[in-house]
């Protein structure tokens, strides 16, 4: 995916993009976390409430990990605790891909986090987000690049109507491009909830 | 005098169709109307390809427009 994280303009070494952004064009930004290891606590934005099934309000005070696991798909269920037993315990980062009770527009949750430690090394709190699959819609950065690659072609072929056709079709793809980074650059209020 | 030989280009636009075809099938599961823009873009290479192959003739719609 290294092309589209270049056309975002987005740096591969930019911590922030790797843990909280994964690859833009194929998974949707749902909400930040803050899980509390110490006290098994999931504090969480409106968003990723609604998702889960779970009150807003409950979820800005914080629930239990419980809770959120009996909303994972029963399947997945063995996976998030293993995984999130293993973080509370040794620490590192939280990289879990589940799937959603109920949740039939979903295709796949991808929760992220980094750890982060208290000063006797034990992990005291992760924070991390939410993202939603879109599923197997193709990558609008990768079709663009073909697309680019189509129109220089026609360019040597030298038949200017099927250049324009292409041209179109790639200004078209660029505005849908440019409104899709638009609206994930844009500043999400539940990240503000959790602070 | 020889006249050249039309393969190379009949191969390029071939080319050009089977690419338009592989991003038809995939634009159109995100944008009518930039498949619309690659399906026009087809037709036309598709026209060429038989002006080309001396199936049917060019048509100029300047000349005719003249006439």
């Amino acid at each position: 995916m290294a092309p589209v994280r270049e056309a975002a303009g987005a740096s591969p070494t930019d911590p922030v993009d790797i843990y909280m952004r994964p690859s833009f064009d194929t998974t949707r930004y749902l909400g930040s976390f803050r899980w509390i290891v110490g006290e098994s606590l999931f504090v969480l934005g409106g968003d990723i409430a609604a998702a889960f099934g779970i009150a807003p309000l409950d979820a800005r005070q914080g629930i239990d990990l419980a809770a959120l696991v009996d909303a994972v798909h029963p399947d997945d269920r063995a996976a998030v605790h293993a995984s999130t037993e293993r973080a509370s315990y040794y620490g590192g980062d939280l990289d879990i891909e589940f799937r959603l009770l109920g949740a039939g527009e979903f295709e796949l949750i991808k929760l992220t986090g980094c750890c982060m430690r208290a000063d006797s090394g034990l992990p005291a709190e992760y924070l991390g987000a939410l993202h939603i699959s879109i599923g197997e819609e193709p990558p609008l950065g990768t079709i663009a690049a073909h697309l680019c690659a189509a129109a220089e072609l026609a360019h040597r072929l030298d038949e200017p109507s099927v250049q324009r056709f292409l041209d179109m079709a790639l200004f078209e793809l660029g505005t849908r491009l440019a409104a899709l980074e638009r609206e994930l650059e844009k500043p999400r209020r539940d990240q503000a909830v959790i602070r | 005098m020889p006249t050249p030989s039309r393969r190379p280009l009949l191969a390029q636009i071939d080319r050009m169709i089977r690419i338009t075809d592989a991003l038809i099938a995939e634009v159109v599961k995100i944008d009518p109307i930039a498949t619309t823009l690659l399906g026009l873009a087809k037709a036309e290479l598709v026209a060429k390809k038989a002006a080309e192959s001396g199936e049917v003739l060019p048509f100029s719609q300047r000349r005719n427009l003249r006439q």
